[in-house]
């Protein structure tokens, strides 16, 4: 749009051209979008979750649409970790935009390896690590709900990778900033924030779950007040880079993370709505800035005034 | 294939609760096959807003002449609601054509078409395009009050048979009891309905006859994203496998879904 406004932003050691990113499993694995968007604009790609091993996801109906957005409950359906680095991620390389990769796993062992074997693959620019499910040895209990597991986990990854590590916090949790503080005791490089939060809805017809799964992750427009206030809490608590996520649907949402204090913003839901989303936000943002007479994104990154 | 508006020309009820929406598409709008379909959406600046949040929804293509574009639908939510009070002049959004798309009949004797309930619309649109063919349809509905399209099937095609549940018109029963016991090789079936109709198709036609179902699923973005319309689908292994309907689908042989309690 204009030569003066700088866009740059960097999370660690990675340099975004744009705080816009895409949200992991709301972008497939990017190639979807390529009719709709320049790719090459975004500041990142995060890919769909990815397990070691091809994983089925849960039987339908998967989404419903709920006021103010939608609960799904994919279930963590990918192609695994050998068709990704052979199939999904090669056509990427044509885009010059970081491709971060979402990992997750069922025990320690599964994140540990993710995290070896995705270490000096190239076109990998960094780990986002999705904490927010299910830690299946330790009966069921979600890595991202217990601040021991939470560090451990991030402390596994750590040691895995030299890659910039990024870890995703879940909202289902009382305290989020003792979460964050223990996943940035745990060595990670940057925090993102809010995964789905856990909900229901009901067919009154039927008098069933709308989901085959009975419950799902609410996202969309109706989590965004809880994540700005869940970034604002995070942003307190630790020093690290944060990424904000939650509901972001325009450019005014995603200026609402950012002057909270969000180096980054992932766009999520608002994808499947507009597939041009994060073009008609990275627009609005720059308008924004040559509005306000600001030249440097940076300056505005947590300029909120409390 | 982008995301393009379109204005409504014309909206019409041919029978409560059903609608013929015609939008004028721009040229960019690449033409479709049958069996393809959209996704809409409304504009920000749509008069009756969906109440804020709304993901767009699928609807399949009805009938499609250069720059225009017709689907029918059945008002059964929110958002066919709120499309049943559109006026001319309104704008959409439109994602498409999205999809695979209906085998053609070529070369094929005998061609079935089975239609139920607001599954003609696909059917239409298939009929139509292969109009020169010699197309056989069976059309099912609960009521005469929600049949549809039986005019219009029996302008484009010689034969067309009709079956109600409650016996208002044509056959009492289900559409399915149309189905021949005995059929030729050169036997082709497509068709679009309600699981319960294509599940009994999938009982009663034998393997080594070709038949083609459209099937539906939730969809948040129709172009392979979410993972959120997934269906079961045998490989030529024998092994059950995961694609999205959005994307590998709407259209696939019927041997190959896998049906619940089977
Ligand atoms: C590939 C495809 C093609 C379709 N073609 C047509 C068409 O040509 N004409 C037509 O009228 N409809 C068609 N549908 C179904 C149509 O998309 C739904 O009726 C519509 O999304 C309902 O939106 P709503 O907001 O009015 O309903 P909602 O308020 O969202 O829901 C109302 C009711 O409809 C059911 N429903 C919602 N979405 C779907 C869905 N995707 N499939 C089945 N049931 C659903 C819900 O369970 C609920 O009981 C098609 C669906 C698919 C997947
Ligand atoms: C259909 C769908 C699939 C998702 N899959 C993943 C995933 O694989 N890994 C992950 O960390 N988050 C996943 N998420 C969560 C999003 O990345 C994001 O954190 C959440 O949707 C909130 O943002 P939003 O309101 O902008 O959508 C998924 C969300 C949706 C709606
Ligand atoms: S509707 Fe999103 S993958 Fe099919």
């Amino acid at each position: 749009m204009n030569g003066k406004i700088n866009m740059e932003v960097k999370i660690g050691s990675l340099h975004l051209k744009s705080p816009v990113m895409t949200a992991s499993g709301t972008f497939g694995y990017g190639e979807e979008f390529a009719d709709f968007c320049d790719l090459n604009r975004l500041g990142a790609i995060v890919v769909k979750g990815i397990s070691l091993q091809p994983r089925k996801g849960n039987p339908p109906p998967r989404i419903v649409e709920v006021a103010g957005g939608m609960l799904n409950a994919i279930g963590l359906q990918n192609v695994g970790l050998d068709a990704f680095i052979s199939q999904k991620l090669p056509p990427l390389s044509r885009y010059n935009t970081p491709i971060i990769v979402n990992v997750f796993g069922e025990d320690a062992k599964e994140y540990t390896e993710l995290a070896t074997r995705l270490d000096g693959v190239p076109g990998v620019a960094a780990l986002e690590v999705n904490i927010s499910c299910p830690n299946v040895k330790e009966g069921g209990v979600h890595f991202g709900v217990d601040h021991k597991m939470a560090q451990h986990i991030t402390s596994l990854v750590r040691r895995a990778t030299k890659l910039p590590l990024i870890v995703k916090l879940t909202p289902n949790v009382t305290d989020i900033a003792s979460i964050a503080k223990a996943v940035a005791d745990g060595g990670a490089d940057a925090i993102s924030l809010i995964n789905t939060l856990t909900g229901m809805s009901v067919d009154i017809k039927h008098r069933r779950p709308h989901l085959q799964n009975i419950t799902g992750g609410l996202s969309g427009p109706a989590i965004k007040p809880i994540a700005l206030r869940m970034l604002w809490q995070v942003r307190k608590a630790v020093s690290l880079p944060l990424i904000g996520i939650g509901g972001i649907m325009n450019a005014t949402d995603a200026l609402e993370f950012l002057i909270t204090g969000a180096v980054a913003i992932q766009v999520g839901t608002a994808n499947f709505i507009n597939p041009r989303a994060t073009m008609e936000i990275t627009d609005g943002i720059e308008r924004y800035l040559a509005m306000s007479q600001i030249t440097d994104v940076n300056s505005l990154i947590g300029s909120l005034q409390t | 294939m982008e995301e393009c508006l379109g204005s409504v020309v014309a909206i019409d009820e041919p029978k409560k609760d059903h609608f013929l929406l015609t939008l004028r598409v721009p040229e960019s709008f690449s033409a479709p096959l049958p069996g393809q379909f959209v996704m809409l959406r409304q504009t920000p600046s749509s008069t009756a807003e969906v109440n804020g949040f709304s993901l767009p929804r699928p609807f399949s293509v009805y009938d499609f002449t250069a720059g225009s574009l017709m689907i029918l639908f059945r008002r059964v939510g929110k958002v066919t609601s709120w499309m049943a009070h559109l006026s001319p002049g309104e704008a959409l959004f439109i994602r498409g054509p999205l999809g695979n798309h209906f085998p053609p009949p070529t070369g094929k004797k005998n061609i079935m078409v089975f239609a139920g309930g607001i599954g003609v619309a696909p059917m239409h649109f298939f009929t139509k395009y292969f109009r020169k063919e010699n197309i056989r349809v069976f059309v099912g509905a609960k009521t005469d009050g929600e049949l549809l399209l039986h005019d219009t099937f029996c302008e484009i095609c010689n034969e067309v048979k009709i079956a109600t549940d409650d016996g208002s018109y044509g056959r009492c029963g289900l559409v399915t009891d149309f189905l021949p016991t005995s059929m030729e090789p050169k036997t082709v079936i497509y068709a679009c309905g309600p699981k319960s109709m294509l599940q009994s198709l999938s009982m009663m036609i034998p393997a080594e006859v070709d038949c083609h179902v459209s099937l539906e699923e939730r969809m948040a973005c129709g172009i392979g994203a979410c993972l959120g319309c997934a269906v079961e689908i045998w490989t030529v292994a024998g092994e059950k496998t995961i694609r999205s309907v959005c994307k590998d689908g709407p259209v696939f042989p019927l041997k190959n879904v896998v049906w619940e309690n089977k």
